[in-house]
């Protein structure tokens, strides 16, 4: 047991953080199953709703207040436990060192302790569905007021928006410890012989994202200890002037708003990279393993991976066109999105340039990692829409933002991830996965992402706006209830899809036939070595 | 190398500590940028007047600093203990000011609804933990060598930086003062 729990072992670690994000993104799959459900049977009365949440969903219907605690929980989960979890702290751990001819992270009790709190901040998000008016329901984003004024703003706000802000401050402390073992570990880790232009680019995006986490995570956490101080030591940093709240006066004065929505997304937007970076610099791998050619044009992978972590600093504040910002500030932050657009299109060309002409094997990994390349140009298009302000005083706050960003930074980084997992499965478990199953896996979940996320382009066209409990009770929203039918069984049939993924690795994880020593014929180090 | 010398190896992470070092930069910048923002808006920030002893405690950290300095390049073990051990007392001191700094400061406004009283406390007790940090390492890094080896000269640094920082916080309340 000791082995297992209290290990600095960089690779039981690795693991620990994959158990972790595994666990976390069945959790967050199942609430957005539970949302897309009411999305489009509001009222049909479901009794176990009821045994499960008494208050929020008396009769067996769901409140909006439920709808919207779920949602908060969902992108939590999604967000922090999953798309920050998976591709840097479990395959980084597991591999950088591995891949760099290192023994072990630079500081392997860092890396334990990253863990271990990662593990805490996430039980105690979740202890926010124990708590007295459940989880809160501001998002992920957690905007003030309403996030900072306590109970009066509603059901959740209170104990659960607590232990929200708690919570992801935890894990804005493991986040840092874990990038400074891995910028410690990148610089002064390399055997002799493995100078930087060799590393693989896997490396390269585990040391930008860690860059980005070092400089974002730390704004995170100022913004939340902000935060937590509004709520409970009575002070004003985010709440105006002469707010009512459900009929009620709010004491505080002063603050603002803005203030949290320029800190949190001087984290949030680089949150993006923080969570693709390690699926391109991985896939790069894979589609130069799977083509049997070297990465086309290395050098200039590298410098847009820089680019685009440099360039992703820049551009919170597209995230606040509608807040009220100067035309000048938004033509500013519009043209530095477009900007990050060309390191974008030197990855993609170079993916393509790396295919052309190469010996094609089609195994589940290389799949996946086309499957990367597909989502991330699809949903990089909507982007070039939502950069520019005046049309995204449309779209903001529609079903199109929601679309774009589960396609560019959740479906792509998660498809990153799946094509982590049947890359490095031998390197992990001395197993392989079946790659019947595999293929099975991608293909039902590369039609199912795209069955969900395409038609929800149309509808935040069609002005749906998000976080809606119940559309239907708008008129002109009510058409669109086909379409969000079409929707809804689209995650249904991608989340039942992922049960054979599941069994997939299980079972080859005991069944599954021995794998050979670097049964990809790959060139990077970690290949050469006996599997675990 | 004599005796009675401490051995100085270059061992330790200086990258390690230049993103830690990053890291807590971010975390004031990001404390200063609302510092600033949450200045100008409203009409409800007032200047508060700081003990005179907080206009003090940089000397603490920079006599701090130089002995610590003066030590490593003396190199002999006793001078390198004396050092370390005065600047933890130093540290100390300077947190006991801090914390008598913090009572006065709420028997003249009442800190919560003082935007400015509150931001010196953010500051403040931010930069006490940080410091809290660099003392227990200056004790551990001499007691884990056992009076023989002194592993890195990081801790020192880290102590440079603290100094540094705490220099730049003040300037930043000065300014905001006026």
């Amino acid at each position: 047991m000791r082995r297992y729990l209290f290990t600095t072992d960089h690779r039981m670690v690795g693991l620990q953080f994959f158990w972790l994000s595994l666990i976390s993104v069945f959790l967050g799959m199942g609430l957005s199953l539970l949302m897309r459900f009411h999305l489009v049977h509001p009222h049909t009365k479901v009794a176990w709703f009821e045994k499960l949440w008494p208050a929020g969903a008396p009769g067996g219907v769901m409140t909006p207040e439920l709808y919207l605690s779920l949602m908060t929980m969902h992108a939590t989960l999604m967000v922090f436990f999953v798309l920050s979890v998976a591709p840097q702290a479990a395959f980084g751990n597991y591999f950088l060192p591995l891949q760099i001819g290192a023994r072990k992270m630079a500081f392997p009790i860092l890396s334990a302790l990253s863990f271990w709190l990662t593990a805490a901040a996430l039980l105690v998000l979740l202890a926010a569905f124990l708590v007295e008016g459940g989880p809160p329901l501001s998002g992920w984003t957690s905007y003030p007021p309403l996030s900072a004024v306590g109970e009066v703003s509603g059901p959740g706000q209170g104990i659960g928006q607590s232990l929200w802000i708690a919570s992801i401050a935890i894990f804005c402390l493991a986040a840092i410890l874990g990038a400074i073992n891995f910028t410690a570990t990148l610089l002064e880790g390399r055997r002799a012989g493995m100078n930087m232009m060799r590393l693989p680019l896997t490396c390269w995006s585990w040391f930008v994202t860690a860059i980005l986490s070092l400089l974002g995570f730390p704004v995170l956490l100022a913004a939340g200890i902000l935060l937590l101080l509004d709520r409970h030591a009575g002070t004003s940093f985010f709440v105006p002037s002469y707010l009512v709240i459900n009929d009620q006066p709010i004491a505080h004065k002063g603050g603002s708003p803005l203030l949290w929505q320029h800190l949190f997304w001087f984290f949030g937007h680089p949150e993006v990279y923080i969570a693709i970076l390690p699926g391109m610099g991985l896939i790069s791998e894979v589609i130069a393993t799977f083509t049997r050619k070297p990465i086309f044009g290395y050098r200039a992978m590298v410098a847009a991976i820089f680019g685009i972590g440099f360039l992703g600093l820049f551009l919170w504040g597209h995230h606040m066109f509608t807040s009220g910002m100067s035309p000048y500030s938004s033509i500013a932050f519009s043209v530095l999105t477009m900007t990050i657009g060309v390191p974008s299109a030197i990855k993609t060309f170079n993916w393509l340039g790396t295919l052309w002409g190469g010996r094609i094997e089609l195994t589940t990994a290389m799949l996946f990692a086309l499957g990367f390349v597909s989502i991330f140009v699809t949903g990089g298009l909507s982007g070039i829409f939502l950069g520019q302000p005046v049309l995204d005083l449309y779209f903001h706050d529609t079903y199109f933002v929601v679309a774009h960003f589960h396609l560019i930074m959740g479906v792509a980084a998660i498809f990153g991830i799946f094509a982590a997992v049947f890359y490095w499965f031998p390197r992990m478990f001395g197993r392989m996965l079946s790659e019947k199953l595999g293929k099975i896996h991608f293909f039902a979940t590369f039609a199912g992402v795209y069955a969900l996320f395409m038609p929800m382009h149309l509808v935040g066209i069609a002005g749906n706006p998000r976080r809606y409990a119940d559309f239907t009770a708008f008129e002109f929203l009510s058409p669109l209830l086909p379409v969000h039918q079409i929707m809804t069984a689209a995650a249904f049939f991608t989340a039942a899809v992922q049960l054979v993924f599941i069994f997939n690795l299980f079972w080859s994880m005991r069944r599954g036939a021995i794998a050979v020593v670097n049964p990809w014929r790959a060139l990077t180090w970690e290949w050469q070595g006996a599997a675990e | 190398m004599q005796r009675n010398e401490i051995n100085q190896t270059s061992g330790g992470s200086a990258i390690g500590l230049i993103a830690a070092l990053s890291a807590i930069t971010m975390l004031f910048a990001a404390f200063t940028s609302a510092y600033i923002v949450r200045r100008g808006l409203g009409n409800d920030w007032a200047p508060i007047s700081l003990l005179r002893i907080i206009f003090v405690t940089p000397l603490l950290l920079i006599c701090g600093s130089a002995l610590l300095e003066f030590g490593w390049k003396d190199k002999r073990r006793k001078i390198v203990f004396l050092g370390f051990y005065t600047a933890a007392f130093l540290g100390t001191l300077f947190i006991c000011a801090q914390i008598y700094g913090w009572l006065k400061l709420s028997e003249v406004v009442r800190i919560p609804t003082h935007p400015a009283a509150t931001f010196f406390c953010i500051f403040s007790v931010s930069f006490c933990t940080f410091l809290s940090g660099g003392i227990v390492a200056l004790i551990a890094s001499l007691g884990r060598r056992a009076c023989s080896e002194l592993h890195s000269k990081n801790v020192i640094y880290y102590w440079h930086y603290l100094s540094v920082l705490w220099l730049y916080l003040l300037g930043l309340f000065y300014w905001g003062n006026r």
